[in-house]
């Protein structure tokens, strides 16, 4: 997902949770920090560099894809971006090998989004922002993986869009491979990454073989693939955006302790039926971001300004901390909830007995698995 | 009703990728002579060694040139095989699924061109009535193998592909 919905969209699901404007400035703006903390960000801020929960383009273009780069890859990208649904997957007649990263395709309510959810349960806001990025992702990246794979983020040129003011017609989408051009949604004109053949190539990682098409609101697509064995698959990104602020409505109300309990394929309807309409007219509009009209939504719910998001509005806070009150800083205390969530998906990787995100020391030092 | 498209996607992807490997090796047949002709030391060697030792010298060099002309012009004739059938295969994979009227003729060039190179495996490694191994003889038997699992499949998909539509209807 893209910064209208990150940080537009988050902002309004928490004002309808009950959280006042400033908390869910708090909430909103870390949801959005999450695709900009990149180890670039935190050797300029002097920070701990593992707590990094994106990679820049020129970071990747850098990174390793050795056994211990790749681990560094996943553990960033399926802890944060693409949440594997079910670690516990089976398909048959396969190796180890494939189903190691077949079990880390992203997916909406799994077991991992409600771990994702309860650890930030009685935790700052700046951890329920990261779940919120989290579980929004899950949505949005359905049927990639946060690993460099060939054989599962792979497809081919067959993209169909569904053009529903042209009769509800497959109209088939042209791909080019021009970074620098922004997508012609007009001419059905779309940027996606180069295909390499080798496996564990970084034009392989997430859905960059897709492009933008699973980060806009308004597109309805099929597609086939690499995993899916000639299946088409159809992604309603409306349908799905819609059940996406529903659901992070109902995890905010238990995060925030209006509700006891969170449970997958829940979702608040009650709060979000009332403005369904205006919801979707934003969703459905045909636009490269919806910035200003989640913004203009979210300012008429509050009756106050939200500001645009500025990268450098707490840095200065925490690079002129003292090195022991850091952490109570604003960005300290996302520093403590990215690393939790990273440890924790990593843990839970490991235990499925998948060594794609690497080892993890916690389970190794309580003499676990070896 | 999911599955069987999926099966039909499956047999589609096989046939247009069939006619491009046969395409490739197609063009790997004009190298091949080429790479044999610029660098190999026997071929015009092996051209000539048949004719009349007293045969003045224009006539053997005349005699020569049309050797080669021929060798050049067979090579390029199977290339052109290769051409249609590849082409066709690619044509009538990206036809499956729409409207348009489907030509299977290049199936009897496929067949032609399976058997021919079929028999012609072993010369290989037995020709002239004696044995000869070597590096590249095995990596144009290997090549060649190649070719024929191509075919083989591009057969297969297309007998799939025409049971699915039979049993749609």
């Amino acid at each position: 997902m893209q910064e209208d919905f990150h940080y537009y969209a988050t902002y309004c699901a928490a004002y309808l949770a009950g959280y006042t404007h400033e908390e869910s400035m708090e909430i909103c703006y870390s949801a959005q920090l999450v695709d900009h903390f990149s180890r670039t960000f935190l050797s300029k801020i002097k920070a701990p560099l593992n707590a990094a929960t994106t990679q820049l383009q020129l970071e990747l273009m850098d990174a390793r894809t050795d056994i211990i780069g790749l681990q560094d890859i996943t553990r960033i990208w399926a802890s944060f971006h693409f949440l594997p649904r079910d670690l516990y997957a089976e398909k048959q007649k396969r190796t180890k090998r494939y189903m190691n990263k077949y079990r880390l395709i992203c997916g909406p309510n799994g077991d991992l989004l409600v771990k994702t959810v309860k650890l930030a349960k009685d935790k700052p806001l700046q951890h329920v922002g990261i779940a919120m990025h989290v579980l929004a992702d899950t949505w949005a990246h359905t049927y990639f993986a946060g690993t460099p794979s060939l054989v599962i983020n792979n497809t081919d040129d067959s993209f169909y869009e569904l053009k529903e003011d042209e009769g509800d017609t497959w109209k088939k989408i042209t791909f080019r491979h021009n970074p620098t051009a922004a997508d012609d949604l007009e001419n059905g004109l779309y940027t996606n990454s180069l295909h390499q053949s080798s496996e564990k190539s970084i034009m392989n990682l997430g859905h960059g073989r897709a492009g933008h098409l699973p980060d806009y609101s308004f597109i309805k697509y099929k597609y086939m693939p690499a995993w899916g064995e000639y299946e088409e698959i159809i992604k309603d990104n409306p349908s799905d955006y819609y059940k996406a602020f529903g659901q992070m409505v109902y995890a905010l109300k238990y995060l925030k302790g209006d509700s006891e309990s969170f449970e997958k394929n829940t979702y608040d309807t009650k709060s979000v039926v009332p403005y369904q309409q205006r919801i979707m007219s934003i969703l459905r509009k045909r636009q490269l971001v919806a910035n200003a009209d989640w913004k203009a939504f979210g300012e008429e719910l509050s009756g106050c300004e939200i500001k645009d998001f500025d990268l450098d509005k707490y840095q200065k806070e925490y690079m002129e901390a003292f090195e022991l009150t850091k952490a109570d800083t604003f960005i300290g205390k996302f520093i403590a909830g990215a690393l939790a969530q990273k440890g924790m998906v990593t843990n839970e990787i490991y235990k499925s007995k998948n060594t794609v995100a690497g080892f993890s020391k916690l389970l190794n030092l309580e003499g676990g698995l070896t | 009703m999911s599955d069987t498209g999926a099966e039909i996607r499956r047999y589609k992807s096989n046939i247009i990728i069939s006619g491009r490997a046969i395409l490739i090796f197609g063009v790997w047949t004009i190298i091949k002579v080429a790479m044999s002709l610029l660098w190999g030391d026997d071929v015009i060697q092996a051209l000539t060694s048949d004719f009349d030792p007293n045969l003045p010298e224009e006539i053997r060099f005349l005699a020569t040139i049309v050797a080669l002309i021929v060798l050049l012009l067979i090579f390029i004739l199977m290339f052109l095989i290769h051409l249609y059938i590849g082409g066709s295969a690619i044509r009538y994979g990206n036809s499956i699924g729409k409207p348009v009227k489907k030509k299977k003729g290049f199936l009897v060039a496929a067949a032609l061109l399976f058997c021919s190179v079929l028999v012609l495996l072993p010369s290989y490694f037995y020709f002239g009535g004696k044995w000869q191994v070597s590096d590249t003889n095995i990596a144009s038997f290997i090549a060649d193998v190649t070719l024929l699992i191509a075919i083989a499949d591009l057969f297969i998909s297309c007998w799939k592909v025409s049971k699915i539509e039979k049993e749609a209807v």
